[in-house]
């Protein structure tokens, strides 16, 4: 049935875990490709036939089914390479403006340009902001709380905070601490969220 | 999702790059043909002839019928029926009570397909819509681990 | 000094600062933290909490974390040692100290600038006048001074009248001085405890409008470990249970069930009373029934014929032993409903009256159920928790996890563990009257744990000791009914590390003490026999009852012991 190979496109993103970009499928695009030209070639003779008949209007019937599909496909088409672009741009603003190489790997060439053009945009953009840029992908959902329970998991010794007040922060010890100073510490390995 | 598609699309235009409603509207309808349509038997495995001559009855995917079935100028090529699960005899099944019926099995996108065929100004559709909205106020109010119409959350 | 408005004088002044908490291990104190951390965290008010489980913690932990706060807060721990002594605070430092550990340490009391003394305004001190403790320095030193000031010459004239004002001055100072010793024992002779420190931060809570279910339920987790640790006596404890249930009517009062259904993550206390069995909801009816104290001494069940007993009591229930070895929850439907109020019944025949105490019973949406009796004791066991891989830091930040509703699977660890505990003690009760190891020195009984049983792991920490003092004495007093053993203390001693050849040693008040208000008098004895011997003790646990002693000076500390209190 025509359209079915545009559907399995469409498929496969649905079925990639949220977020994920599965890899660009060359083949699957070049075989829907073709059907639709093979349904263009045949209309384009089917309408020629048409003006040499005469009243025959069954004809124009069969081009309508085949242009519907034909738009199918386009859609599918379409709305694939969309979908994907808008699972690299959440990237962008994921990962920064260095991609891990495995999801690279499943970029099409044009689909990488993309990513470089629209990454440097946006670093420009966030240069332009304020005196000395703002760097929009901090802070992307609105924190609960400024302030987290954290749990120390080895001696780090004195940690200066962003008051200027000392915290020993000893094996052991359990802090309540600005959630932007903890972060860094947090992914060290030093500290741990505690949930209340 | 962008809000203004590239080709020209009949209904759900906010919907065209949606991956959900593309897939939704892969959902068969029946459908009999109108007038014939030439050298494209091959759809209809039944079929003998090289074309498809009009009362055939087809299953068509929603987007196929919608483009045919909708086709405004002229009279429609194919006439789209109501699938079973929107049929007057279901309808009742649901209007009594709709937590029995799992709609996962009969038809993962009752909602969305449901207010699709709206669009084809069948006899039924007046109801067809009561029955939507009916159905929706139930599982809407139902306690969120019993639903089984939750599955489809597009519509 | 003794602060009495929590809200004006303590939390009013910390807010929007940094605080230091220390906090000592037990499940009071943990439940205090609970609180005071929850408000805190309405208030961002950032705080370090740091665990200590005795006097050489408190003196470390103050030290390592002390630099540039002024405010510390301590709970249970503090009040009856002179902190300014210990800790040398610089002027600015402020101690707040929710301690329910009595008495209160006198140079707490009456330091007006540093220590504040967080208490409940219903709690009766008897504290000794100021002028009988604290000489008024001053006049001393005018009396030197107008010494040195006059001139030699006039001095002699003076001297009858001045030998004569200093007579009478010496005597004055001698009466006083034995007047201050006086007052002193009394008011230091007997340690125990006031109310729960989780209830003093729970009323704050109320007070600032801030007190939620969950602070509730820390609350009367606190009260409960008090119960069952025999911290306090039962009138204390019902009338706190009293005062609680006016704060769960409060929270939990919804209308028609059927209306407002349940929520999945909800949370609902009600008032319950409660069969005092160890665990018997997350465990078998028979086991809970030998594995608790009350029932266990009465019945006698180190006898034959207290097992028979046991049975009888069961039939008179109308329990088939078959359903009551079963695991409790899954009990036969019909017995799990009624089980309590046949067992109430029966009770009263076999001279248990006491089964059963007013408590409180949580539920957390619809899958978890607790008591505050289990809670209470799943908590003690994750603190004292014999696994030699944790810390004592990480045992407590354990234990206060699985208070909080994230990490509840912690609790359930903690009701495995309990069971093993309250197993191992029925074990060594069981061995120590069978060998005959409780043995009668005098004025006291004493019992040794032997080194490398397999139970005696369990009670080189202090709470499973005392535990194991107060179930070995009852048994003794109950099985025995010797008059004269009724009003004798216990000590037990039981191994600590083999190789440093250390020990623990706890002493347990005679049971009609102990029935009210647990006042132990052992905290002085212990430290005199020690100071009269030169045995190498270590007083470091909060609880002066509790005592690290070297193992070779047993013998001549017992001595010591056995003439003092003679």
């Amino acid at each position: 049935m025509y359209g079915d190979k545009a559907l399995e496109l469409i498929l496969e993103l649905k079925r990639a875990a949220e977020g994920s970009l599965p890899p660009y499928n060359e083949d699957g695009i070049r075989q829907v490709l073709e059907e639709t030209s093979v349904l263009y070639d045949q209309n384009q003779a089917d309408v020629l036939r048409e003006s040499s008949m005469t009243g025959a209007e069954s004809l124009l019937s069969a081009v309508q089914f085949r242009h519907t599909c034909l738009e199918r496909n386009q859609r599918c088409l379409l709305a694939y390479l969309h979908n994907r672009l808008e699972i690299i741009k959440e990237m962008r603003w994921e990962f920064g403006s260095v991609l891990p190489p495995d999801i690279k790997n499943n970029m099409s060439e044009q689909e990488s340009q993309w990513f470089n053009k629209y990454s440097k945009s946006l670093a420009s953009y966030m240069r332009s902001l304020g005196e000395e840029g703002l760097d929009l992908t901090q802070d992307r959902k609105p924190p609960k709380n400024l302030f987290i329970q954290v749990r120390c998991l080895r001696d780090f010794g004195e940690f200066e905070t962003e008051d200027g007040s000392m915290v020993v922060l000893k094996k052991n010890s359990q802090h309540f601490l600005l959630r932007s100073q903890c972060e860094p510490l947090i992914r060290q390995g030093i500290l741990e969220h505690i949930l209340s | 999702m962008p809000k203004y598609p590239y080709t020209r699309y009949h209904d759900e235009t906010q919907n065209y790059y949606n991956i959900d409603d593309i897939i939704a509207s892969q959902e068969k309808v029946p459908c009999t043909c109108e007038v014939t349509l030439h050298r494209l038997g091959f759809l209809n495995p039944s079929n003998e002839g090289d074309d498809i001559i009009p009362g055939t009855k087809l299953d068509l995917p929603l987007w196929l019928a919608g483009g045919l079935g909708l086709h405004g100028r002229r009279r429609n090529i194919v006439s789209v029926d109501l699938p079973k699960v929107y049929k007057s005899n279901m309808r009742e099944i649901l209007s009594a009570d709709a937590n029995v019926v799992d709609m996962r099995k009969t038809s993962p996108h009752f909602y969305a397909f449901g207010t699709k065929l709206l669009n084809f100004q069948h006899e039924e559709s007046a109801d067809v819509s009561k029955m939507l909205l009916e159905v929706h106020t139930k599982d809407f109010k139902m306690e969120p681990t019993a639903i089984v119409l939750g599955a489809d959350c597009s519509a | 000094m003794l602060i009495n408005d929590i809200r004006l004088q303590f939390y009013d002044k910390i807010i929007h600062k940094r605080v230091l908490l220390l906090v000592s291990h037990d499940v009071d104190a943990l439940c205090a933290c609970k609180i005071l951390q929850a408000l805190f965290h309405c208030d961002h008010i950032q705080y370090t909490i740091v665990a200590v489980a005795g006097k050489q913690d408190l003196e470390r932990a103050f030290l390592e974390h002390s630099e540039q706060l002024e405010f510390v807060v301590m709970i249970n721990c503090g009040g009856n040692i002179d902190l300014i002594e210990l800790l040398q605070p610089e002027e600015n430092v402020v101690f707040y100290i929710c301690d329910s550990h009595r008495p209160i340490h006198l140079n707490n009391v009456f330091n007006d600038s540093q220590v504040k003394m967080l208490v409940n305004s219903g709690d009766e001190f008897n504290l000794p006048a100021y002028e009988d403790v604290i000489r008024n320095e001053e006049s001393d030193e005018d009396d030197s001074g107008n010494e040195s000031d006059e001139p030699s010459g006039k001095r002699r004239r003076f001297d009858e009248a001045t030998l004569e004002r200093k007579m009478e001055k010496r005597r004055k100072r001698r009466e006083w001085e034995q007047n201050k010793e006086r007052i002193m024992y009394d008011y230091d002779e007997f340690s125990f405890y006031g109310t729960a420190a989780s209830l003093v931060m729970y009323d704050l809570a109320w007070k600032l409008s801030k007190d939620t279910n969950d602070l509730l339920w820390w609350a009367i987790t606190g009260l409960t470990s008090q119960l069952i640790a025999k911290r306090i006596d039962r009138e204390k404890y019902v009338s706190d249970v009293t005062e609680l249930n006016r704060h769960v009517s409060r929270h939990n009062h919804r209308g028609n069930e059927d209306e407002c259904p349940l929520s999945v993550n909800s949370m609902k206390i009600s008032f319950v009373p409660e069969l005092q069995l160890t665990l018997y909801k997350h465990w078998s009816l028979f086991e809970s029934l030998r594995h608790s104290a009350y029932t266990a001494c009465t019945l006698k069940l180190w006898t034959l014929k207290g097992q028979k007993k046991l049975n009888e009591f069961l039939a008179d229930m109308g329990l088939p032993l078959a359903q009551s070895k079963q695991k409790f929850s899954a009990m036969d439907v019909e017995f799990k409903d009624n089980v309590k109020d046949w067992l109430e019944t029966s009770a009263k025949k076999f001279g248990l009256d006491n089964i059963s105490v007013p408590s409180f019973q949580v539920q957390f949406g619809f899958k978890h159920k607790y008591c505050a009796l289990d809670v209470a004791f799943a908590v003690d066991a994750l603190l004292e928790s014999v696994n030699t891989s944790k810390s004592a830091e990480e045992r407590f930040m354990e234990a206060l996890d699985c208070l909080s509703r994230t990490y509840i699977d912690k609790l359930e660890d903690g009701l495995d563990l309990c069971k093993q505990q309250m197993m191992g003690v029925v074990n060594q009760v069981q061995s120590l009257l069978d060998m005959k190891k409780v043995v009668s020195a005098g004025p006291f009984l004493y019992a040794f744990v032997p080194d490398g049983t397999p139970g005696s792991k369990f009670f080189s920490r202090p709470n499973c000791l005392m535990t194991l003092g107060r179930f070995t004495l009852e048994a003794y007093v109950k099985l025995y009914n010797r008059r004269k053993a009724r009003n004798l203390p216990l000590v037990v001693t039981a191994p600590l590390d083999f190789e440093n050849g250390t020990s623990l040693v706890v002493g347990i008040p005679p049971l009609p003490e102990l029935e009210q208000a647990s006042r132990n008098f052992f905290g002085k004895a212990f430290e005199q026999a020690a100071e009269k011997t030169g045995s190498r003790t270590l007083h470091d646990n909060f609880e002066p009852s509790v005592v690290i002693m070297r193992t070779e000076d047993r013998s001549k500390f017992f001595d010591a012991l056995i003439s003092l209190l003679q």
